[in-house]
């Protein structure tokens, strides 16, 4: 066809088509028209064998009805020196090439497959350089075909501008787990709709009269995945009205339906999903960080993993990296197996002790400190992979620039960029980039919450990467190389903290890629800077300075108070925010009522203007707690406050003696809602046996039956985590919450290895030795 | 408990016991083996206990290093991996073990076709390397009927299984 | 991804464990020392795991030691600055 059409638009959805080859859908820089294209898109992967087996399959493939085109070619294997002989089969389309290998692999299951399971958003983006909301120049013939595509845009840029997608949202008014939904809301363009289901033809003619009026490029739906788009469904066939969910009509909704599968001995369940065509679906309790980084964060894994928007929305960031992964390989022309084919080499014994290690987990010092600085590397794992050229096919080889990873007794060459540092170092940069621009950004501008999304987004897929370079099933990942990265972390770490006490300061604490450090008469970040210079000169990896704390309390085990624990802190920075770690604030199953008064014990300490000043906080603190408690024996505090959600771990036949979640889920099963191991039950401690009520029964339980004394208890508790830094002995402690003590007892003793010694409040004798503390509990 | 009396010759054996029997005797093995020369070990069940061996070269007064670095140990993850691991010729008289050869074939994300022809080549890399060497292969009590177990036992040249030992009645102190 | 060597935490409660007959023949009061030389153990897994040694317990040992001396050091400092202010 003549004529050829250009288009300037951002690219919204593609998705493979069984006639045409791939569907492209764009948004017109005009920001009114959309456009449906497609391209022809022929499809190859690859098989390797024995010549016997190549030529059997050559035969047979020779002899299928609509046979493939097929080639002798030689093709690199990562791992392999030289390229290796593969027969090149090439389909007509995308959803042919999967059919086809769905019954290769069936017939011919010995041979080695490449290229096999590759979904078509990442084969395109390696041809053309395309990824979702890229700014592209298409030229098109008449009927939309596409003869050439130019990418005008850079997944790398760190302000990029979104183009302006229309979303409609649909949310239904309750969690259809708890109960039927009653009505359908509706937003779009500042509008809002209630529609009842109660009159479904009346919300399905309205709802489709929407979808034909603003055509929005995207539904976003609470519950869309696991039950709006299924009721949705059943009210079209009862009522025989369609609803246009996706653009391309006729393809109706991509359902994938739930599945289990097995991971590292536990089961993990993944839900149905329901994608659309040519207009995104995304369903927020099914995306993946949806709460961490919102929509700002799925366009941007979309961005960085060229994979379509409803699959970056839905898969986990493992699948992201090794996306990203796969995309490089196909850009490199080297051969991306279906099954990881790597083992781990033969060490002695002697090295897998030193090898099989994680980072270094120190005890930190406990005790309250002043003037702490937290000192830390950026990206550590990923950063080290990139620098030192880390990669499976980079290590253990012996070049003549590789380097030698001593404890490990394992080279890597430094003359070939390694796969997997060439897919991070972009990732890494634009990483760097935007936190400095948002170190230097105010909270109140525009930019701010897109960037920290993207950030975070980021952050998703640096953490994982690293995992998955020794993933047992990642296609380009070998244990050896976890490991190289491991050792270089440590020895990172070791030359940190070398570094610190050289310049005069005393670390603390460290933590596989931090450490935390004091010098007495620094307290400024001109004071610490020479100490990040000095980091980065003798490791090569640069660092951040988090923060300087105020104070900060590091604590120890609750059991043993001797023994130091690595992640239970609690810091108040220089600048008024807090770090809290591992303390019941933080803990998924504490209560919303001890967090709240546990965090209001905190906002209390934080009017101290140092930490010389906390102590003279705990007359306050004492009211409060008072005061709280007061409330809570009145019976004032709401019921959904006190709610606890624990995990069960097992089924409940497999428990000897049920934990309280247990019994609050052999609550629930008896009305046949059932839970499986790994999902969080929620209920209340109730007086008398079982001693739980579940939540999400038929009826609430009567306010009388709550377990105030238990409820007090958790209270103590949570107190004491946080007083005990500053020396209140936990006798002390139950004085004031359970007795009527005035605030006049001596708080206790500090720990000898608090450096910051907060004066006592003076000697007042008191009979108190005399005292069996084990009187004092919560019960009256 | 005795140290069980294996032979040192060329043939494929297999071990059925449960965990703590099959630690220690596999260590024990590996620490005889050891003071005389190299072993290799196959863990596939991500389980081989290094610590342990070690008290136990200890107990035999070796030279810890020396017999540590006699030991050869490579790890499989996924059955793929066992078979591709196995698959490697072993080197000519070198004893191998092979430690929970089944642990990464309870993986039920490929299929029980997929996994038996896994097995078979498994099996018959196993069978090849036991013409030149001694290869234990330790495993977890099965149920009998399990199609793994079948195979397994078809290939093997001799079983041992642990019997346990039925309680001892204590004699109450008075 | 590996982590076939057993961590070192799982490790110091192995090796205190197996030490449970001889702490249980202890008298009481001696119970509670011994408990004093683990925790201080306890307070340098971080180094233990880096020594990465084959035989950990003796890393274990060596450490009670260096708490033990450390105590030492602070004791003859206390011992010090009291006669300098009896001296007085």
């Amino acid at each position: 066809m003549p004529s050829s059409n250009e288009i300037h638009g951002w690219l919204l959805d593609i998705y493979p088509d069984p006639v045409q080859g791939v569907v492209l859908w764009f948004l017109d820089e005009d920001e009114v028209r959309r456009h449906r294209l497609h391209q022809s898109f022929p499809t190859s992967f690859y098989a390797h064998g024995t010549s016997g087996e190549l030529r059997s399959l050559w035969r047979h493939l020779k002899a299928l009805p609509e046979p493939p085109r097929l080639s002798r070619v030689e093709k690199q294997d990562l791992f392999v020196e030289k390229p290796l002989p593969v027969l090149e089969i090439m389909t007509k389309t995308p959803p042919a090439q999967e059919r086809l290998f769905n019954q290769l692999k069936r017939s011919f299951p010995s041979l080695v497959y490449y290229n096999a399971d590759i979904s078509v958003d990442l084969r395109y983006a390696a041809q053309t350089g395309v990824f979702p909301l890229a700014r592209c120049r298409v030229l098109t013939t008449n009927d939309g075909e596409i003869e050439n595509l130019e990418t005008l845009d850079s997944p790398w840029i760190v302000d990029s501008h979104e183009p302006p997608l229309l979303v409609m949202a649909l949310v239904p008014d309750s969690n259809p787990d708890h109960k039927e939904p009653t009505n359908l809301k509706v937003h779009i363009k500042g509008k809002h709709y209630s529609f009842p289901f109660q009159d479904e033809r009346g919300l399905l003619v309205k709802l489709q009269a929407l979808l034909r009026r603003y055509d929005p490029d995207l539904l976003l739906t609470v519950w869309g995945d696991n039950w709006l788009i299924d009721k949705l469904h059943q009210l079209m066939d009862e009522h025989h009205i369609t609803l246009s969910l996706s653009r391309e009509e006729s393809r109706g909704v991509e359902r994938r339906e739930e599945r289990f599968y097995h991971s590292y001995g536990g089961v993990i369940y993944r839900g149905p999903q329901a994608r659309l065509f040519g207009r995104i679906h995304i369903s927020t309790e099914n995306t993946v960080m949806y709460h961490d980084y919102g929509l700002e964060g799925v366009y941007e894994m979309a961005r960085v993993t060229s994979l379509r928007i409803q699959t970056a929305a839905r898969v986990s960031p493992g699948t992201g990296i090794s996306s990203m992964q796969i995309l490089t390989a196909l850009r490199q022309g080297v051969l991306v197996p279906w099954h990881k084919q790597q083992v781990e080499w033969s060490k002695s014994a002697y090295n897998l002790l030193q090898s099989d290690r994680g980072g270094l987990v120190y005890q930190p010092t406990v005790g309250l400190h002043a003037n702490v600085a937290e000192i830390d590397f950026i990206s550590m794992y990923p950063s080290i992979m990139e620098h030192f050229n880390i990669s499976p096919e980079t290590i253990g080889k012996n070049t003549q620039n590789s380097t030698f990873v001593p404890e490990l007794e394992l080279n890597i060459d430094q003359d070939h960029r390694g796969l997997v540092p060439d897919t991070l170092q972009p990732l890494l940069e634009k990483r760097i980039r935007l936190k400095q621009e948002l170190a230097g950004m105010d909270p109140r501008d525009v930019r701010w919450n897109p960037f920290q999304a993207r950030s975070s987004a980021h952050k998703w897929l640096l953490v994982t990467c690293f995992g998955y370079l020794g993933y047992k099933n990642a296609r380009f990942g070998r244990i050896e190389a976890h490991e190289a990265v491991t050792a270089y972390g440590r020895e990172a770490l070791l030359r940190a903290k070398e570094a610190a006490e050289e310049l005069g300061f005393q670390v603390l604490h460290m933590y596989v890629d931090g450490l935390w450090v004091q010098k007495d008469g620094a307290s400024q970040i001109a004071d610490f800077q020479p100490l990040l210079e000095e980091i980065l000169d003798r490791t090569g990896l640069p660092t951040s300075l988090d923060g300087i704390y105020r104070w900060i309390a590091f604590l120890s085990s609750r059991p043993d108070p001797r023994v130091p624990v690595a992640n239970r802190y609690f810091g108040l920075f220089q600048n008024g925010t807090w770090k809290v770690r591992g303390i019941e604030l933080r803990r998924d199953d504490t209560s919303k009522w001890v967090k709240k008064v546990q965090k209001e014990l905190l906002d209390l300490l934080a009017d101290a203007s140092d930490a010389g000043e906390l102590v003279d906080q705990l007359p306050r603190v004492h009211a409060l707690l008072q005061a709280r408690l007061s409330a809570l024996r009145q019976r004032k505090i709401p019921l959904v406050e006190l709610l606890i959600s624990q995990k069960i771990s097992r089924s409940l036949e497999e428990y000897k003696v049920p934990s309280p979640a247990a019994r609050a889920a052999a609550q629930l099963a008896a009305i046949g809602k059932n839970l499986i191991p790994g999902q969080r039950v929620r209920f209340l401690l109730t007086r008398g046996k079982p001693g739980v009520f579940a939540w999400d029964l038929e009826e609430r339980p009567d306010p009388k039956t709550i377990d105030i004394d238990r409820y007090a208890e958790l209270l103590c508790r949570a107190a004491y985590t946080i007083l005990q830094p500053l020396g209140v002995e936990e006798r002390t402690l139950r004085w004031w919450m359970f007795t009527n003590a005035g605030y006049g007892a001596p708080p206790g003793f500090l720990p000898d290895s608090c450096s910051q010694k907060t004066p006592l409040l003076g000697d007042i004798s008191w009979k108190m030795d005399q005292m069996d503390p084990a009187h004092f509990t919560a019960h009256r | 408990m005795e140290l069980i009396n294996l032979p040192h010759s060329p043939s494929l054996q297999l071990l059925i016991a449960p965990s703590d029997f099959q630690r220690k005797a596999s260590l024990q093995f590996i620490a005889e083996l050891a003071q005389t020369g190299p072993v290799r070990v196959l863990d596939g069940g991500n389980r081989f206990d290094v610590l342990t061996l070690n008290r136990e070269l200890r107990r035999r007064d070796l030279l810890l290093y020396t017999a540590l670095e006699r030991i050869q140990v490579a790890r499989a993850f996924t059955c793929y991996q066992m078979a591709t691991l196995l698959e490697e010729p072993a080197p000519q008289g070198i004893p191998t073990l092979v430690l929970n050869l089944l642990s990464t074939f309870q993986d039920e994300n490929a299929s029980l076709t997929e996994r038996l022809r896994l097995l078979d080549i498994c099996l018959h890399a196993l069978v090849k390397n036991a013409r030149h060497t001694p290869v234990l292969v330790v495993l977890h009590p099965q149920p009998a009927e399990e199609p793994f177990l079948v195979r397994i036992r078809e290939s093997v040249d001799r079983v041992w299984v642990f019997e346990p030992h039925s309680p001892v009645t204590q004699l109450a102190l008075l | 991804m590996g982590r076939t060597v057993t961590s070192i935490t799982q490790t110091f409660l192995k090796e205190r464990a197996a030490f449970a007959r001889f702490r249980r023949a202890l008298r009481s009061s001696d119970q509670q020392v011994l408990d004093d030389l683990f925790a201080s153990a306890q307070k340098h897994l971080a180094a233990a795991s880096y020594a990465s040694h084959a035989l950990p317990f003796e890393t274990f040992l060596l450490a009670m030691l260096l708490e033990e001396h450390k105590e030492v050091v602070r004791l003859r400092q206390e011992i010090t600055e009291l006669r300098h202010a009896l001296q007085q």
